[in-house]
């Protein structure tokens, strides 16, 4: 096998983080009216954050209109790295934020961050107040339990881990569905060639994970599978992580 | 091709500590503040770019 050396990790980095971010704003744009390009910030590979950053290079809001009118905003940050041939990246965190135009406290966040041990890997947080939630809070809270009834964002609801999580074209579909922000023409197809996409290649990472499940389904439905010799058990991060 | 944003270590910090330096706050302090659900609008404000240079930095310590 030949080495790869750190100049060629970092050209292969840096073109995948382009293409990636090129495509991230295609499927924006083709959504949403008035966003802009994504891009990729880096130190040095495999660590890029991939974002819409303005003149000042802090992270940018992306308007949300109603009618033409600019009402709220949103944020989107993807945090990546790559494999050791500088080839494939891996999305380490994410985020996205909705925002009232007027307000700097978010109304809603999604985020991942595949390093989590302690809250859900992929979560929504809500920030809004519910004086019967806080109530109920309050009584853990008196029970000794790590709650806080103040606080109803510090609540983590999970959404199906790393493998299952939701992909940008169900953020989109949320935004244009139902927040009903403005759509561009024709967004639909756009989320949908998103989704496609997003999902096989998740799909093809859960059956690395769990190779001797799909082989069985495989042959219920006819098809001829062997293993190569010893293959991993299932995946335990995927079984096992909220 | 999307534009690309090249940065040094020393630019990361150097950010970090001026937007720590408007919010009169050290990255442990705001850490707490977030860790305790008490940050503030302004503080919000800065929070992705904070975990964003944490990130680019390859340090552990982001905001819930």
């Amino acid at each position: 096998m030949s080495s790869i050396s750190s100049t060629e990790v970092a050209h292969g980095a840096l073109a995948a983080a382009k293409e990636f971010a090129a495509e991230l704003t295609d499927t924006v744009q083709a959504v949403l009216p008035h966003s802009p390009v994504f891009q990729a910030m880096l130190v040095a590979p495999p660590h890029v954050q991939i974002s819409v950053f303005d003149t000042e290079q802090k992270i940018d809001r992306l308007p949300l209109f109603i009618r033409d009118k600019h009402v709220a905003d949103w944020k989107l940050t993807m945090s990546v790295n790559f494999d050791s041939s500088g080839s494939y990246l891996k999305v380490m965190r994410s985020g996205f934020t909705l925002l009232a135009s007027a307000d700097k406290v978010p109304l809603v966040r999604y985020e991942f961050d595949d390093n989590m041990h302690t809250a859900p890997i992929a979560h929504w947080q809500f920030h809004a107040e519910r004086g019967a939630f806080s109530h109920l809070l309050g009584f853990a809270l008196a029970a000794g339990k790590d709650v806080k009834p103040h606080s109803l964002s510090s609540l983590h609801f999970p959404v199906g881990g790393a493998r299952m999580r939701p992909g940008i074209d169900d953020l989109l579909e949320f935004l244009a569905k139902e927040c009903a922000f403005d759509t561009v023409g024709g967004w639909k197809g756009a989320i949908l060639e998103s989704r496609a996409r997003y999902r096989t290649i998740q799909a093809r990472t859960i059956a690395r994970d769990m190779q001797s499940e799909v082989a069985d389904v495989l042959r219920g439905e006819g098809w001829s599978v062997e293993p190569p010799g010893d293959i991993d058990g299932p995946g335990q991060k995927f079984l096992s992580r909220w | 091709m999307a534009p690309v944003i090249e940065v040094t270590r020393e630019d990361l910090l150097a950010r970090r500590d001026a937007i720590l330096g408007r919010l009169g706050l050290t990255l442990e302090e705001y850490l707490r503040r977030a860790a305790d659900s008490e940050l503030s609008g302004e503080e919000w404000d800065v929070r992705d770019d904070l975990d964003s240079i944490a990130f680019l930095l390859n340090e552990q310590h982001f905001v819930d």
